[in-house]
This record gives structure tokens, C-alpha cells and sequence, in this order.
């Protein structure tokens, strides 16, 4: 079987080692037997055949108002995957311009593509830090970039809840909507957290018709190694320049 | 009086924390605390005033390489070490250098000074010249956003007293033009050819400026690389071929030496010698941790420092065929790693040993690329006795390393100085 990922903008919104995120889903496919393509979608580009699976990544806002921008031409097709099930992986900014709005630091409201049941406020510094958060895939070890607050909606199902960063700020993180997931967690968090990225690798391959295996990898432990240094370093506090 | 009792008390707690073992910026942060003042009544009597090196990568190189040229020429030159770019840093560096007044003795200032504080630090010190170098995606943890950085060094450029150097190829800075306020220092700029960038493997690794994409300034480039060789770099300036044999391998460092000769004319004028130039690139050393080679046991190792994935996929594109045993190793001083996974790592397909607390992360990441390694070691001590077993004299190794991995490294083979400007 052969899975095509769909990485949108990934020029422009990879702040988050977004790459990554794709990367991890690749590998974790293909140790499992399955042939991988990563095709990729930039401004002008045709989005091409429906796959089987879409990412998008973090990034400057500026970048992430183009990708609204190009991507508002396609968003019936966008809509039509969305809802048939295909998975969508998106983090930071990529992730806020499929939410219902946006409202800029001006108080500027402007329509996002309306995949996700969220809206988000633009309204803040932004703050950078370590992220433990608990969610029904499990525990969730990543780097936090919260430029942003999200809003879900009352009948949405956050991804998890945690804290962040030194002072252990209490809050949710993201939205998880049937094979989806939206989030603000970094790090890459699926490289970081290879259980969360074998959840959305399964997803994959049942909406392709196949069957998932997932039996731990021999690079897992790398991964967890990584997540308990930075549950050690979690009092570390980042010196975010304010705006 | 103020100006003494700060100068005296900061050099107290420098021998302190000397004594110490620790280089900080704490006795500046005394020293400024004592007198608010201290910065600008040190500088105020620097004959040919001061000099700024912004950028997101390369400041400490080309601050380096700007110091030389200008010692090359006969100037006594005060500049801060590497990586002492804040107010704190700054006033940590004065201490080490003047006498009891507090003055700075010397022809001309070369200060390195970070993006965050270049507005403050230009308002305090009225620099005649700044050179801005690049805006690369850099320590999101800290700026959030590379615009941010940006706008923060066009802003700090703007405030020069007589000219601008800048980046023609920088997607930010190649807009100062348009920043210039009541001040209308000139504007210069530096590039590279086009040919140039497309021989290199992943180009310039400039921000891109999604904000003003379209923006085209007229820019006057006065000096562009024009060739690059193993050892060397060839620049295009005032109608001559300068060739210049560079401290370390690598297209940034060439960017570097046609940013530093730009800056070094602006200072100069028609005093400024390309035989002199070429002299003291002849005879430089890599700033710390640049490139630099140092000797360890039978052999000698390679330190290729890294801070971000712009600085570490220019180094590992500039590494040499033969690398001989790699250790890779970063930790904390570097929070956010995921930049890694956007880093190609075709010049590396095996690493011997991974170190620092963030191997596992970066063993991770080099694991899915398949780079293949043999130990991940999180103590850097361990990780370095194991690279010691690895000596086979005569064969150079070579250590990819965050800066404070770097200063850890460089003290387990016996170099515990301080990192040093000059």
C-alpha cells in the first residue's frame, strides 16, 4: 500500500520542526511496511489527488495569512476531505487559519478556513516553554509556543490538558475532531512522542482501507529518553522578548 | 566619581567570579548598577567612534574579522568577546579592559551586540557605523518570530551616525533603506554572486520577509563574493579582485569577510588597503569555536559550533570530505531544537558519539534520518574520553557542538580560557 502525506506550506510554516512532525509519520509507516510518498503544496500549486493525510505546520502569522490566503480557493476540497475522514495534523499558525476566526492583536476579526471547531485570539506575547500534558492517546512531552489563545467550542474534545513551562500554567491544548488533531505543541511533538504519532499513522492506514500494526519501534526509546530530559529541565524558564 | 567606584567595585567581583571559575556578565550587571551611566561615559572619548556588528549568525566571526582588518591597519581596537553582546555583557567586557576611570583607550570600538537590545544599546552609544549581517530563523523560543528580530535590527541600523552596512541578499535588512529616519546615513551593501549561492547545497538560509515580500530596495553593493576556493574567498570590490584566505570553510564565512571589508572601507575611507586586508585575513584565527582547530592528544579536533539550523546546515555544508571520528552534542543552552529536523545531514552518514542532555533528541531525529551512530552519552565528559579512545594520530577529528558544549569541550582538552575577541 502507498501513502501519499500531504505537507502544505512547508517552506513557510515549519517553526515548530514541522518537517518533522511529516517525517516521523513517514518513518513510522514505512518501518511498518507501507511505501510512503511526501508530496508538498506552495502557493499557485494544485492540490492534487485526495491523500492520505494532511499536515501544516507553525510559522510567522504573516506566512500563515498567505497560506489562508492561497488556500481559500480550495477550501471546498479541503472541507471534502476533512470530512471523509482523511486525517489532518495541523500545529501553530497552520492549525489557526483552519479554525472558524481569528482576531488579530487590533481587534481585526477575519474568517479561517473552518475545519476545526476553534476560534483563536492573536492577542498576546507570545511565550515560549516546555509543555507535560495528559490526554486520552497518553502523555504528552513537547515545547510549547503559545502566541495565541484558542477557544474551542463547548462540544469539542481538547487534545489534552496540561501544564506549561516553569510556573506550571495550567491549560488545554488543541482540539482532537475524529482521525484530526489541532495543536500548539511543538518540539516536533510526534518525534518526541512517538505514540501520539503511531495514534495518527493508524488513522492513516484505517481511512486507506489497511491494518496497523503498532508495536513499539527500537528508536522509541530515544524518544523517551528525550521526553524525561525535558520533564527534568520543566522548571526552565525561557526569556521571551515581549512585543 | 561614580564612573571609578563602578569600574573598581565591577573589576572586584570580575576577580571573584574568576577566582571562580565563571566568565559572567554579572560584575557589568554590577558595574551598570552602580553607574547607570557607565557606557557612555567609557566610549565617549573613542577617537573614531564606535562600530556595530548585528545579524542572527556570524556576528562574533565578522566582529573578529573587523577588529583585525582594523589592527591591520594600525588602530588600536577595543571589542567585546564573544557572545558578551548584551548592555551587561558589554560593560562585563569594559571591566577587563580599561583602567580605574573607566574609559576605553583605544582608536575605534568593534561591539557585537545582540538583536534584542541594539536599539537600546544604540541609543546609548550613538554607533557611527552599523553592519546588520543576515536575519535567519534564530531562537523562536526567545524572538516568537523572526520578523521580530528583524525589524529590531532594521530599527538599530537606522540609528547609525554616518553609514549602514548591509546585506543585499537579507529579505529584512536589504529594506533599511526605507527605515532611515531624521539620520540619513549612507546605505552600503555586500553579496554574493548568484552563481556563488547556487554551487552551495542550500543556499544563503536568509528569513524570508513575508511581511514586505515583494519590497525591492536600490541598493549600492560595494563589495561581492565572487568565487570561493577550500581556503579562501574572492571579493569583488572597488574595481579590484581581493582574494583573502578565510579563517574557516564555509560560503557565511566568505559573507562574512565581504560584510567586514564594506564595514572596515566605511571606517577608512581611502585609507583602507586591500594588502593590509589580505595580510590580516592571512594571518587571522577562527573566533572561538568557528572553525577552530585545536590539538588533542596524537591529533587535533575541528570545533564546528552551531546555534540554529542556519548556522549548523552552512557548517556541516562546508565540511570537508574527510571528517574523521564525529561527535555531535547540544543541550539546554539550545531549548528548542526542532529546527534539527529540517537540517540535511548528506555531510555526516555516521556520527560515533552523541552527547549533551539533548542527545537522546538529537538521536532521535538523526535515527529517522538515517545517520547512523554508535554511543549516545549524555555527559559530555564520558562522550569526550570516548572520543579519546577514537585518536588515530594524524586523523583530525571533528566535534559538531552547541556554544556551551563548546566551552565545556574546549576545557576537558585543556583550553580553559575564556572566549576572547581577539
Amino acid at each position: 500500500m502507498t501513502i501519499t502525506l500531504l505537507h502544505l506550506f512547508p517552506e513557510d510554516l515549519g517553526a515548530s520542526g514541522d518537517s518533522g512532525n511529516v517525517q516521523t509519520v513517514a518513518y513510522r509507516l514505512r518501518e511498518r511496511g507501507f511505501d510512503v510518498n511526501v508530496s508538498t503544496y506552495a502557493s499557485g500549486d494544485g492540490l492534487g489527488e485526495k491523500p492520505g493525510a494532511v499536515f501544516i505546520g507553525n510559522g510567522p502569522w504573516a506566512a500563515a495569512q498567505r497560506a489562508r490566503e492561497a488556500l481559500a480557493p480550495v477550501r471546498s476540497t479541503l472541507h471534502g476531505w476533512f470530512s471523509s475522514g482523511v486525517p489532518f495534523f495541523a500545529v501553530g499558525a497552520g492549525a489557526e487559519i483552519l479554525a472558524r476566526t481569528i482576531t488579530l492583536r487590533d481587534g481585526h476579526e477575519i474568517a479561517g478556513l473552518d475545519l476545526f471547531p476553534f476560534t483563536v485570539a492573536r492577542d498576546r506575547d507570545g511565550l515560549g516553554a516546555y509543555a507535560d500534558c495528559d490526554s486520552r492517546l497518553g502523555r504528552i512531552v513537547a515545547f510549547a509556543d503559545l502566541s495565541s489563545e484558542w477557544r474551542i467550542d463547548d462540544t469539542a474534545e481538547p487534545l489534552g490538558h496540561g501544564v506549561i513551562g516553569g510556573k506550571r500554567v495550567a491549560r488545554d491544548d488543541g482540539v482532537i475532531l475524529a482521525s484530526s488533531i489541532a495543536t500548539q505543541l511543538g518540539g516536533p511533538v510526534l518525534a518526541l512522542n512517538p505514540h501520539i504519532a503511531d495514534w495518527v499513522a493508524e488513522r492513516i492506514v484505517e481511512h486507506a482501507g489497511g491494518a496497523f500494526d503498532a508495536t513499539p519501534l527500537p528508536t522509541d526509546s530515544l524518544a523517551e529518553n528525550a521526553r524525561a530530559v525535558i520533564l527534568d529541565n520543566m522548571d526552565q524558564v525561557f526569556t521571551t522578548i515581549a512585543l | 566619581m561614580r564612573q571609578s567606584l563602578a569600574v573598581i567595585i565591577g573589576k572586584c567581583v570580575y576577580a571573584l567570579t574568576k577566582l571562580r571559575g565563571g566568565g559572567s556578565a554579572f560584575p557589568g550587571l554590577v558595574a551598570l548598577r552602580i553607574a547607570p551611566r557607565l557606557l557612555q561615559n567609557a566610549f565617549r572619548r573613542v577617537p573614531r567612534g564606535i562600530v556595530f556588528v548585528l545579524g542572527s549568525n556570524g556576528k562574533s566571526t565578522t566582529t573578529h574579522m573587523v577588529s583585525q582588518i582594523l589592527r591591520g591597519h594600525g588602530l588600536k581596537v577595543f571589542t567585546n568577546p564573544t557572545g558578551a553582546n548584551l548592555p551587561q555583557g558589554v560593560a562585563s567586557s569594559l571591566l577587563r579592559q580599561v583602567g580605574a576611570r573607566g574609559v576605553v583607550r583605544a582608536d575605534i570600538a568593534v561591539l557585537e551586540v545582540d538583536e534584542a537590545f541594539a536599539v537600546e544599546l544604540a541609543e546609548i552609544l550613538a554607533p557611527r557605523v552599523v553592519l546588520g549581517l543576515n536575519t535567519q530563523v534564530d531562537q523562536l523560543y526567545r524572538f516568537i518570530d523572526t520578523e521580530r528580530a528583524g525589524v529590531m535590527m532594521l530599527d538599530a541600523m537606522a540609528l547609525a551616525s554616518e553609514a549602514i552596512v548591509t546585506n543585499r541578499d537579507d529579505p529584512f535588512l536589504s529594506t533599511v533603506g526605507d527605515r532611515r529616519g531624521a539620520k540619513t546615513p549612507r546605505v552600503v551593501a555586500f553579496g554574493v554572486a548568484s552563481e556563488v549561492v547556487a554551487a552551495s547545497p542550500n543556499g544563503l538560509l536568509n528569513a524570508q520577509n513575508f511581511a514586505d515580500r515583494s519590497r525591492v530596495t536600490a541598493l549600492d553593493v560595494v563589495t561581492e563574493v565572487t568565487a570561493l576556493t577550500d581556503s579562501g574567498t574572492t571579493l569583488r570590490t572597488r574595481d579590484m579582485n581581493v582574494a583573502l584566505s578565510l579563517p574557516a570553510r564555509g560560503m557565511h564565512y566568505a559573507v562574512d569577510a565581504a560584510a567586514a571589508v564594506t564595514t572596515v572601507q566605511q571606517v577608512l575611507g581611502e585609507d583602507w588597503s586591500a594588502d593590509l586586508t589580505a595580510a590580516a585575513f592571512a594571518a587571522m584565527k577562527p573566533a572561538y569555536g568557528r572553525g577552530e582547530v585545536l590539538p588533542f592528544d596524537a591529533t587535533d579536533v575541528t570545533f564546528v559550533m552551531f546555534k540554529n539550523m542556519a548556522s549548523l546546515q552552512l557548517n556541516l555544508d562546508a565540511l570537508p570530505h574527510e571528517t574523521g571520528p564525529v561527535m555531535v552534542a547540544i543541550d539546554e543552552g539550545t531549548p528548542d531544537m526542532s529546527w534539527i529536523y529540517d537540517v540535511r545531514f548528506d555531510a555526516l552518514r555516521h556520527v560515533d558519539v552523541i552527547s549533551g542532555d539533548k542527545c537522546w533528541q538529537m538521536a532521535n531525529c538523526l535515527a529517522m534520518k538515517g545517520v547512523t551512530f554508535d554511543l549516545v552519552e549524555p555527559s559530555v565528559e564520558r562522550a569526550v574520553a570516548r572520543m579519546r579512545e577514537l585518536v588515530t594520530p594524524g586523523v583530525r577529528q571533528t566535534w559538531v557542538v552547541n556554544y556551551e558544549i563548546t566551552m565545556i569541550a574546549r576545557k576537558l582538552i585543556g583550553f580553559s580560557e575564556l572566549a576572547s575577541g581577539s
